[in-house]
């Protein structure tokens, strides 16, 4: 197999793996907005996978494109006697999966973003009702004094 | 047995309550009644209710209200982006490209014929088509300025009243026992008012609701008394401001913020594309006239009249406030007799630091057999001979242009540009021909002028000599499209952000960290770690992004 068309198929699955990983993205989303923090902790696993493949394939693409340019950063356009059909649908199924992957990312990153000021917010008052000589273990479990409770004036 | 029925009544009213937007949940307090000492000890009486409360998270509340207004913010500007977007973006239908492409195709049509009348007839017509095009875009753009200012006044008076309501509340408040169901409606008026301008509100020991406009400490309510907002502006042009008692607002947020945005922003508002709409004209009404004006058509004129008015003749050109600043150059004319034979010929340097339009009129004047003046502050030049006809020949300092002195349009930006009029009544007028002073010509078929005019079609004659026609559309467009994009994503970011604050609010009932303080620290971990490999995944695409 030529290193071109070993590239298009590296390509091909990262457009594979973009598209799960938008379909995990969207879950996350609406765990998020349910406020279904076991599924988001579900997704993290499921995301933590992908991410891993698509680094590994990432790093095969960088040295497919080294090997065949002297360069990492050669743009596909460029590649000598690449213009191959394959090549050029794997690299049309990531023009239209990127943008998708990039305005999903930047919901779900503000609504993670939020659901940690929320988690702040929230742990700040109860350390603030426990007292500032108690600590919490990485468990949860407070160490001293007595578990407060907090009700609806937070 | 009464504090019981209460609860029971709470508990039904919450029910029955379930889908009234703004109702919070009420929960009857409980506490024990006083003892009674009998003769056989002390005695309990059970319990009485002591008050009803309103569950309510204020935290949540008060990340929805600024939830909800940022996203009234961005949808407002994405409504009207959307319509500028629809109007000028790759597909719009303003018809702007099409009818630019005709123009200039329509040039090209004459440097094929430069002799056909019909040629002639249909190149007015491409050119008042393209005219008109831009015109009525400008004409939408305005009238979405207009409809911006009147929405903006509109929702600026359900603010007043809903401030007033409040206002009115917090009297009923003052005056006696708080009433859980004032106190929802103060909840949806005080929601209202986040959506509509973006404020704070401050729930008082006395139960009275203060509200501040967000951002800027200004209190459009306090105990019974509301502060009304004035609307300044005009529903076009200018800038449109809100002040509150003498106080200007300088950025408010929610619906009336994102209007307004969207009626000031000189960067990606309706003003910026309305000024980007004029520069696109003014460059094509630029470059097509600085050809045309230096050309001769079928027939040449005996004597012509500048299209635009200079307030002030004498001023020197460079501080006249002319649409287009003239440079220093040499301006060439020349004189046939009716018959087409050379007459004379003579040339003017300008220098338009120093030299008026008078004084470029008296320079004129000065050569020989031409007559010039300035009338009603328009330059007009005429054979001296009532018999002979001129012709203009390359003028470098743009004067020409710059004073509308034979042109093939009229007016300087979107709002004005027409095909002139002059050209339209004697279409062979059409410079489509070059005049050659030195040789004493001018001949009938010569298209060099038209050629000339066509190749501005793909010649970078706009953005500073970076862009042609068509890629400068393009351009614009393409701004267009991401101003409407940027609002799109911002918007659907934001109505994510206030879907979680509000199934948020559906849950709160208050939260004890006996049940959840152990999987609060696991999952604020997990989110953690989320958050982190979307970084990765941010940059793994923009790795990926670069070489696609």
């Amino acid at each position: 197999m030529s290193a071109s068309s070993t590239l298009a198929d590296v390509l091909d699955r990262e457009a594979d793996l973009y598209e799960d990983l938008l379909g995990l993205l969207h879950e996350e989303e609406v765990a998020l907005i349910a406020g279904n923090t076991r599924s988001v902790g579900e997704c993290l696993a499921r995301t933590e996978t992908v991410v891993l493949q698509l680094r590994l394939l990432e790093n095969s693409r960088e040295t497919l494109v080294s090997k065949l340019t002297g360069r990492r950063d050669t743009r596909l356009g460029e590649l000598p006697g690449t213009a191959t059909d394959s090549l050029g649908r794997a690299r049309s199924r990531l023009v239209t999966t990127l943008p998708l992957v990039d305005v999903m990312n930047r919901r779900v990153t503000a609504l993670l973003q939020r659901a940690l000021r929320l988690f702040d917010t929230t742990l700040d008052l109860i350390r603030e009702a426990a007292g500032l000589d108690h600590q919490y273990t990485a468990g949860g479990a407070l160490t001293r004094g007595t578990r407060p409770v907090i009700d609806g004036r937070a | 047995m009464g504090a019981a029925q209460l609860a029971q009544a709470t508990v039904g009213n919450n029910a029955a309550n379930a889908s009234t937007p703004g109702y919070s949940r009420r929960r009857v307090n409980l506490v024990e009644a006083p003892s009674v000492r009998l003769s056989g000890g002390i005695f309990g009486t059970g319990v009485q209710a002591a008050n009803v409360v309103r569950l309510r998270n204020a935290l949540i509340d008060t990340q929805r209200r600024a939830d909800s207004q940022e996203l009234n913010y961005s949808q407002a500007q994405s409504s009207i982006l959307e319509q500028v977007d629809s109007l000028l973006g790759p597909t719009g239908d303003s018809g702007l490209g099409n009818a630019l492409n005709g123009l200039f195709s329509a040039f090209g049509d004459l440097a094929s014929h430069p002799e056909d009348a019909a040629t002639r007839q249909a190149l007015l017509g491409q050119g008042q088509g393209f005219a008109d095009a831009v015109r009525q875009t400008r004409d939408r753009l305005v009238s979405m300025e207009s409809d911006g200012f009147a929405s903006v006044s509109d929702r600026v008076a359900e603010v007043n009243s809903t401030a007033q309501r409040l206002a009115d509340i917090n009297s009923q408040t003052l005056a006696g026992q708080p009433d859980p169901s004032l106190q929802d409606e103060q909840d949806r008026l005080v929601d209202r008012l986040s959506e509509l301008i973006g404020v704070r509100a401050t729930t008082r020991a006395d139960g009275t609701v203060q509200v501040v406009v967000d951002g800027t400490g200004i209190q459009l309510v306090d105990g019974a008394r509301a502060t009304a907002l004035t609307v300044s502006g005009t529903p076009t042009g200018g800038t449109v401001s809100l002040s509150v008692g003498g106080a200007t607002l300088g950025n408010p947020r929610g619906e009336i913020g994102g209007l307004l945005h969207m009626r000031n922003s000189s960067v990606d508002g309706l003003p910026a594309a309305i000024s980007k709409l004029d520069t696109l004209a003014s460059g094509v009404i630029a470059a097509v006239n600085r050809v045309h004006a230096s050309g001769s058509g079928l027939t040449l004129a005996q004597s012509v009249t500048g299209s635009v008015t200079v307030s002030n003749p004498a001023a020197t050109l460079a501080t006249a406030g002319l649409w287009l600043t003239p440079v220093a150059g040499t301006l060439n004319i020349g004189v046939f007799d009716a018959s087409g034979n050379f007459v004379s010929s003579g040339s003017v340097s300008v220098d338009p630091s120093t030299m008026s339009l008078n004084g470029l009129a008296t320079a004129l004047d000065a050569l020989p057999n031409i007559d010039a003046s300035v009338s009603g502050g328009k330059l007009v030049i005429s054979a001296a001979n009532a018999a002979n006809r001129i012709a203009f020949g390359p003028d470098g300092s743009d004067s020409l242009v710059a004073l509308g002195v034979n042109g093939f349009f009229t007016g300087t930006d979107a709002a004005s540009i027409q095909v002139s009029s002059t050209l339209q009544a004697t279409p062979n007028l059409i410079a489509a021909a070059q005049a050659n002073f030195t040789a004493g010509t001018i001949s009938p078929g010569d298209n060099r002028n038209a050629l000339a005019l066509a190749a501005l079609g793909t010649s970078r004659i706009l953005a500073g000599g970076t862009q042609t026609p068509d890629e400068a559309l393009g351009a614009f467009g393409a701004d267009v499209g991401t101003w409407a994009r940027s609002a799109s994503t911002r918007t659907s970011t934001q109505q994510a952000l206030l879907d979680a604050a509000n199934a948020q609010l559906q849950q709160t009932s208050g939260v004890n960290i006996d049940e959840g303080l152990a999987d609060m620290l696991k999952y604020w971990h997990a989110y953690e770690a989320s958050a982190k490999y979307i970084s990765t995944v941010n940059s793994m695409i923009d790795s990926l992004m670069g070489i696609l």
